[in-house]
């Protein structure tokens, strides 16, 4: 089946399914108006766009020397950095820390990185229980689905759902879960459990600072900082690119990214690990490591596809997205959904021209607009559907698409093409105003009506009209 | 063989860039990668620091109380705990030393009712603390029920920037709390506590901020009570 | 002194569908004092652009820069080509020697309400007798690449009998999206019934928008559910061309809402 009719199949389950789209709407206008609010209520927004931009900018063009102070900063605070080129390094690499550290469970705050890796299932084949602790995380893993979206994974589940979830999981009884505070208040006795026993705790990071060798976390819930700072080992699984140069450089991205992703100024927790705890500190891991996933990254570097390492995982593009809104982040079927997904998760896989997620996007360009550091995600997408059609055999579709094309180029063939055309499918119509079927046109007419030609393309008419004049 | 970082690293060389051939380490290379284009000009001054704190503090959910000097805080605190709140501290914090109301207890793991910790800056962007892991064990920060923050009036900066210049060499965490630990994983619904406070009370301390605070805390805060207390 | 030359250039889905698009805007500009002329015209690339198709696009655009070039402006009634033409024209020709040229001619080139209000200043416009209840839909490229959002509003205001009554989400996508409505023929039918449902709880009659690709799709959907909406380019309301049925409708057919007496 082609990319594009998997992703079509996946798309009308997800519009039938009434518990999802009561989730989506639930989610829509919440996500677009905190955000326009946050824009509208910082005079220097857009300035502080333009500032995010070029600290990521700036860390690209200098990555490698980023990286190499980065690495050597950390080592100098006495903890690890650890290179992964595939997935498959990263949960090796990570597996082995965690046995090291003798453990059987550890707690996890969210990380992407660690999804792209599909990191729980090879912490549960180890033999070691990996708990999550973002209460969005925590609600998928019991129902052992992936998130469908990068800041609230479980945007898809409605509070019926999740209610369901606990009873099945915790020992209940009779208590009520009917409020979102009860369910909250649920998952935060048994996580904070889990907390205190965990022997490892792996979180991811939005940023690492090159001129101190830091890890910055950030999170409403405060359970990334619970994770990091409890258990003897912090392990943070992220990617190469999240880093940044200077504290200054890390303040401009923190300036933008709650905004643009929950309306924030700043969310409750902003934190900066750098390395295991100092003797007299009474909180903080003996060990500290930071793991970075290339898994095709670097291949971008120097390409067109460079600006999407720029993203930041604020989660705009996907709030904003009316594709992402209609059909949910499952839909997309990659750790990274909607627009953003749309451009990185083809590039991660390292096939993008047999991908359907670049042609899944009407361009309406909504991702671009609010996107906090700028990415021409359209232009992006654009130019994978460019790969696609060099890389992949011509199929019928693009034989009509070039026909449109080579007609296009000689005006005065193409205008008598229309004008017969026009004044045909006008006699189609018979005088009903549209056609309900088309030859040709099925993926038009399955879904809408054809409005019917006025008879005559404007180009006859008007040199008729002049003609006459 | 060449080593996995080898590889990444070498790969990331071959992609263009100024700084990719560079070695880490020198102050060449420090300037280089902290140097910033002329045009990105400072963000638009905040010239009443104090009263740009309250109000971000006030937004993000923070309760605020002001007392003039640290020897009153007993007395404050008393005015707005549950007589029965039992107060957890660091032992390396001057406020496990003074005298209070309430029963207190050095930190140690575990579910906390009520904590009192002292930051070391205020940043008025956002109304944010910054607790340095020197002096406050991070669990203290994210375990307890109720968090009570001491906050001297004077070390208010205007924004993150000028916090890391005031700041210097930190442990190795810092964090920065602003307001209570919140959630919006089900359905979007903002819920306070999800895994840290329920609630952050706030105390600024000394500086001649009566007056700000006041006028920002209209009406007057009502009584804290323990959230597990019937 | 002579008046400009304008080329009017009325994108595909005018020319196929609804000439009486490209009327209705000649004869705006005409009474804005212009000399209006439709020289041959094709497509200006975007289909082929979109789809991956860069070297047919640029191949394409060339030739309506050249057909156009001459004219004091070029003025479509429509954001979407009018996006693709100023917006992606320099980038899709970056390198060629041809650039200074295609730069040249894209600064000269306008969507119709932007050109109205900011370049023609012109306010006599239809002064409809029976009364017009609009919703008014903001197309994509034009209202992100363009910037077009205030013009439209501003002419219907001047537009007598018009009464807007805005919808809410009037700046999210209907779907259309061109190869997009075909390929994700579901999805694109659900955020039109999105748009749709929004457009008529505001009670308004008639839909408007500023891109005839849109409103196919649009008033394709809304036959297609048997809505009781109807459909229009804004230049037909502005220069009160209203002899023709809606989009999709037949003559005499619909609940006569949005169509002169
Ligand atoms: S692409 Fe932009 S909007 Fe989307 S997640 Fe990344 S930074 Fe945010």
């Amino acid at each position: 089946m082609s990319a594009v009719r998997q992703f079509n199949t996946r798309a009308h389950k997800a519009l039938a399914d009434s518990q999802l789209q009561r989730a989506l709407a639930k989610a829509r206008s919440g996500f677009v108006d905190k955000r326009a609010h946050a824009a509208a209520s910082e005079p220097d927004f857009e300035h502080m766009r333009d500032q995010a931009r070029e600290v990521r900018q700036r860390a690209l063009a200098n990555l490698a020397m980023c990286l190499e102070q980065f690495e050597q900063q950390v080592l100098a605070a006495g903890g690890q950095v650890h290179w992964a080129e595939t997935p498959d390094d990263l949960r090796r690499i990570v597996i082995d820390i965690c046995r090291d550290s003798g453990a059987r469970a550890v707690t996890k705050g969210k990380s992407m990185v660690g999804e792209e890796a599909h990191l729980n299932v090879a912490l549960e084949a180890a033999g070691i229980t990996p708990w999550e602790t973002d209460l969005g995380e925590y609600i998928i893993q019991l129902a052992k689905e992936p998130p469908s979206h990068i800041v609230a994974p479980a945007l898809h589940k409605t509070r019926g759902q999740i209610e369901h979830l606990f009873r099945d999981a915790h020992r209940l009884g009779e208590r009520a879960l009917d409020e979102v505070s009860q369910l909250v208040d649920e998952a935060r006795a048994v996580i904070r459990e889990r907390f205190l026993n965990a022997d490892v705790g792996i979180t991811g990071a939005n940023m690492l600072i090159a001129e101190t060798g830091t890890a910055v976390l950030v999170t409403n819930e405060g359970n990334g900082d619970l994770t990091a700072r409890l258990p003897r080992t912090h392990i943070i699984t992220t990617s190469f690119d999240r880093v940044v140069p200077t504290w200054d450089d890390a303040s401009k991205i923190i300036r933008v990214l709650a905004r643009s992703a929950t309306g924030q100024p700043i969310t409750s927790y902003t934190s900066f690990f750098s390395g295991p705890r100092a003797g007299n500190e009474q909180d903080g891991p003996d060990q500290f490591h930071v793991v970075l996933l290339d898994n095709h990254r670097s291949a971008l570097l120097g390409t067109e596809f460079e600006t999407m390492l720029h993203c930041i995982r604020c989660g705009a593009c996907m709030n904003h997205c009316p594709v992402y809104q209609a059909v949910g982040g499952h839909t997309y079927n990659a750790v990274y959904p909607g627009p953003m997904g749309a451009v990185l998760s083809p590039l991660l896989r390292g096939a993008p021209q047999d991908d359907a997620l670049p042609n899944a996007s009407s361009f309406c360009g909504r991702c671009e607009a609010v996107c906090p550091v700028r990415i021409p995600l359209p232009g992006l997408m654009r130019k994978l559907r460019e790969r696609e059609q060099q890389q992949t055999p011509a199929i019928a579709s693009r034989w009509l698409l070039r026909l449109h094309a080579r007609l296009s180029r000689h005006p005065a063939l193409y205008r008598s093409l229309t004008g017969w055309g026009s004044r045909a499918l006008a006699l189609a119509a018979g005088g009903r105003g549209r056609l309900r079927r088309i030859p040709l046109l099925g993926g038009w007419s399955r879904e809408r009506d054809l409005p019917a030609p006025q008879g005559g393309s404007f180009q006859q008419q008007w040199q008729a009209r002049k003609g006459r004049g | 063989m060449q080593s996995a970082r080898e590889r990444i690293l070498g790969r990331i060389r071959k992609a263009s860039g100024p700084g990719q051939a560079a070695s880490a380490g020198t102050a060449d290379s420090q300037a280089l990668i902290a140097a910033q284009p002329a045009a990105q000009a400072s963000l638009r001054p905040i010239d009443d620091v104090p009263a740009e704190f309250c109000q971000q503090a006030l937004a993000a959910g923070v309760e605020l109380h002001y007392c003039d000097e640290l020897a009153a805080l007993p007395a404050a605190c008393a005015k707005v705990l549950d007589a029965q709140a039992r107060l957890t501290v660091s032992t390396a914090q001057a406020l496990a030393h003074m005298h209070w109301a309430n029963s207190v207890q050095p930190y140690v793991r575990g579910s906390i009712e009520v904590g009192l910790v002292q930051a070391r800056l205020g940043i008025a962007e956002t109304g944010t603390a910054c607790f340095d892991s020197r002096d406050v064990p991070s669990g203290l920060l994210f375990l307890s029920d109720i968090l009570l923050v001491v906050l001297d009036g004077r070390h208010l900066v205007d924004r993150q920037e000028s916090a890391w210049q005031r700041l210097g060499p930190v442990g190795s965490a810092l964090h920065l709390v602003t307001g209570p630990s919140r959630t919006a994983d089900v359905e979007q619904t903002i819920q306070v506590g999800a895994h840290g406070p329920r609630r952050l009370v706030l105390f600024l301390v000394g500086g001649g901020l009566a007056q700000v605070v006041a006028r920002h805390t209209q009406p007057a805060p009502s009584l804290i009570t323990l959230a597990s207390s019937p | 002194m002579a008046a400009q030359r304008i080329g009017l250039f009325a994108t595909c889905p005018v020319d196929l569908f609804r000439p009486s698009v490209g009327f209705a805007t000649a004869a705006l500009l005409e009474a804005a004092g212009f000399t209006v002329e439709v020289p041959p015209q094709s497509c200006c690339g975007q289909v082929s652009y979109n789809n991956g198709l860069r070297d047919d696009a640029r191949e394409v655009a060339w030739q309506l820069v050249q057909a156009f070039e001459p004219y004091d402006y070029t003025v479509l009634p429509s954001g979407s080509c009018a996006g693709m033409i100023s917006h992606h024209y320099p980038a899709l020709f970056a390198g060629d020697v041809r650039l200074p040229r295609v730069e040249d001619f894209c600064q000269r080139v306008y969507e119709l309400t932007t050109f109205l209000v900011e370049v023609a200043g012109f306010t006599r416009l239809a002064d409809n007798t029976a009364s017009l209840s609009c919703t008014y839909h903001d197309s994509c490229a034009g209202l992100r690449e363009l910037g077009i959002q205030a013009q439209p509003r501003e002419l219907l205001g001047h537009c007598g009998g018009v009464v807007l009554k805005e919808m809410t989400d009037t700046n999210v996508c209907c779907g259309f999206g061109g190869t997009f409505c075909v390929k994700f023929g579901k999805v694109s039918a659900h955020m039109a019934d999105a748009k749709l449902d929004n457009a008529l709880a505001t009670g308004a009659d008639l839909l408007l928008g500023g891109d005839v690709s849109c409103l196919l799709h649009l008033a394709g959907r809304a036959r297609r559910r048997g809505l009781d909406l109807q459909v229009r380019h804004i230049a037909e309301v502005l220069a009160g061309a209203l002899s023709q049925p809606a989009i999709g409708e037949a003559a005499g057919q619909g609940s006569g809402k949005g169509r002169a007496p």
